[in-house]
């Protein structure tokens, strides 16, 4: 718990502090996402580094009773854009987003470390935090207007560290086809000037 | 009238375009909401109350031996499932297959489909009792959705087979993990000729309640015609294994693992036990 305040007090500086001197990350973004593994609908605030080729985002999910749930995820989204493709003026396509994200998830039945009727690494994973990889990518609308320089819609596939660890079961060969433990998720994000 | 409004029309276009791409998307599971999700649009329910009745569905008078497959631990040994169904599926007389708990390893939806999935693929019916790894995340949720209550029985030729949850330690050692009183009563109100117990943690581990071993045992040893109880949770070293407790003759047999490749064809003839170790 108390690595993941630091972690969390750590990003929160580039997500909140004042970019006015720095000038860090300049361009905001928030943004809706449904499905992508952290809530049937979640929404977020971005940040854009100055190069424009890397974003933070601090995202809540959940995932209602009728979508398997209830649970409450928060996650922290680290995206990686080496390019940026101008189609015409008005269009402009990101083909490669890659990142990772990091979740916690609060249902009943998940912990943040194990309760004490286990005995210690009774079970050798952690319980309610997710690490997940993805690639992605974003196509946008540019507005330049005085408030929005473009929207976007994205499209993500991920995976986690439970189902890498399911597929490097064995350790020479892969115990399920790479395809089973991807799955997909789509949002929109709207850049603010 | 009001409708002659522009900004409503295009609203109410704007609301028919996201409602038809959520229902694309909602129908499809790729779309995966949360790993801990208990549902999705491909997870099937009350699989054993189905596998059961398929079971009973092709019991023959004539025939009155039972063949179990008998194995454990399937978690994450995907590959090796799909050589188990592979194999098992030439043998030529197999009743079902029960696969004695740890279905999965972190108690998640995909990992239960991605078994199910494999196991669909047998000739034969199988039977899923739950383990400690399956109760884990939201595994028990999921467990009973998917497969029903996590005590069950079912009367197959004569011998009546109790499968039941005896992962004491997931619930912090209550008492009634496994629950005796359940047991003794689907015991002793029946008519059957032999019994069967299956359940995940053999009574001599430590996540079974050990303050609870000798009255397990001692039920069973007082049961006429119970002759045999099935465990998985261990691994090699430590499986396969055998055990008799009050000096009878009722053994209580550890599965081999899916990991290990091996599993066990047990045949029950008029209450005697042939047991056969398979390796594919």
């Amino acid at each position: 718990m108390k690595s993941l305040t630091l972690l969390f007090l750590f990003f929160s500086q580039f997500l909140f502090a004042q970019t006015e001197k720095k000038k860090i990350f300049p361009t905001e973004a928030a943004g809706i996402q449904f499905a992508g593994s952290i809530g049937w609908l979640s929404a977020g605030y971005f940040r854009q580094a100055a190069n424009k080729k890397i974003e933070l985002g601090f995202l809540y999910g959940y995932t209602p009773e009728f979508a398997g749930g209830r649970i409450h995820t928060i996650a922290l989204k680290f995206i990686y854009e080496p390019f940026r493709l101008n189609v015409n003026p008005d269009i402009q396509i990101e083909p490669l987003q890659a990142g990772a994200f990091f979740t916690q998830n609060f249902a009943r039945n998940l912990y943040i470390s194990w309760p004490e009727k286990y005995n210690t690494s009774y079970y050798k994973w952690i319980s309610s935090l997710r690490i997940h990889v993805l690639l992605g990518s974003q196509v946008s609308y540019i507005l330049n207007d005085k408030v929005v320089q473009k929207i976007s819609f994205y499209f993500e596939a991920n995976t986690n560290d439970l189902y890498y660890r399911s597929l490097r079961a064995n350790s020479n060969k892969h115990s399920l086809a790479l395809y089973e433990i991807i799955f997909f998720g789509i949002g929109s994000k709207v850049y603010f000037e | 009238m009001e409708n002659r409004n522009p900004l409503a029309s295009t609203f109410k276009w704007f609301a028919v375009f996201i409602g038809v791409w959520i229902m694309l998307l909602t129908s499809c599971d790729k779309f995966e909401y949360n790993p801990f999700q208990i549902d999705n649009s491909v997870r099937p329910s009350d699989l054993n109350a189905k596998n059961i009745s398929q079971l009973l569905s092709g019991e023959s008078a004539s025939d009155d031996t039972v063949t179990i497959l008998f194995t454990g631990d399937s978690q994450r040994f995907y590959d090796r499932l799909d050589a188990l169904v592979q194999e098992v599926n030439q043998h030529s007389r197999i009743d079902f297959l029960l696969l004695d708990g740890d279905i999965s390893n972190y108690g998640l939806l995909q990992e239960f489909l991605w078994i199910h999935e494999r196991l669909e693929g047998l000739n034969f019916p199988y039977i899923c009792v739950v383990g400690n790894h399956d109760l884990t995340s939201r595994g028990s949720e999921i467990y009973e959705e998917m497969f029903g209550p996590k005590n069950f029985t079912f009367t197959y030729k004569n011998y009546k087979f109790l499968c039941h949850d005896d992962n004491s330690r997931e619930y912090d050692f209550p008492g009634n993990v496994p629950d005796i009183s359940w047991l003794s009563n689907e015991l002793h109100n029946s008519s059957a000729s032999w019994y069967v117990a299956a359940s995940h943690i053999p009574p001599w581990n430590d996540d079974f309640d050990q303050t609870m071993v000798q009255d397990y045992v001692n039920l069973f040893s007082s049961k006429p015609g119970f002759i045999l109880s099935l465990h998985g949770h261990l691994v090699a070293p430590f499986a396969p294994d055998i055990k008799y407790y009050n000096s009878d003759s009722i053994p209580y047999i550890v599965s081999s693992d899916v990991q290990r490749q091996e599993c066990y064809l047990l045949k029950l003839i008029h209450g005697t036990i042939i047991k056969q170790l398979i390796e594919y």
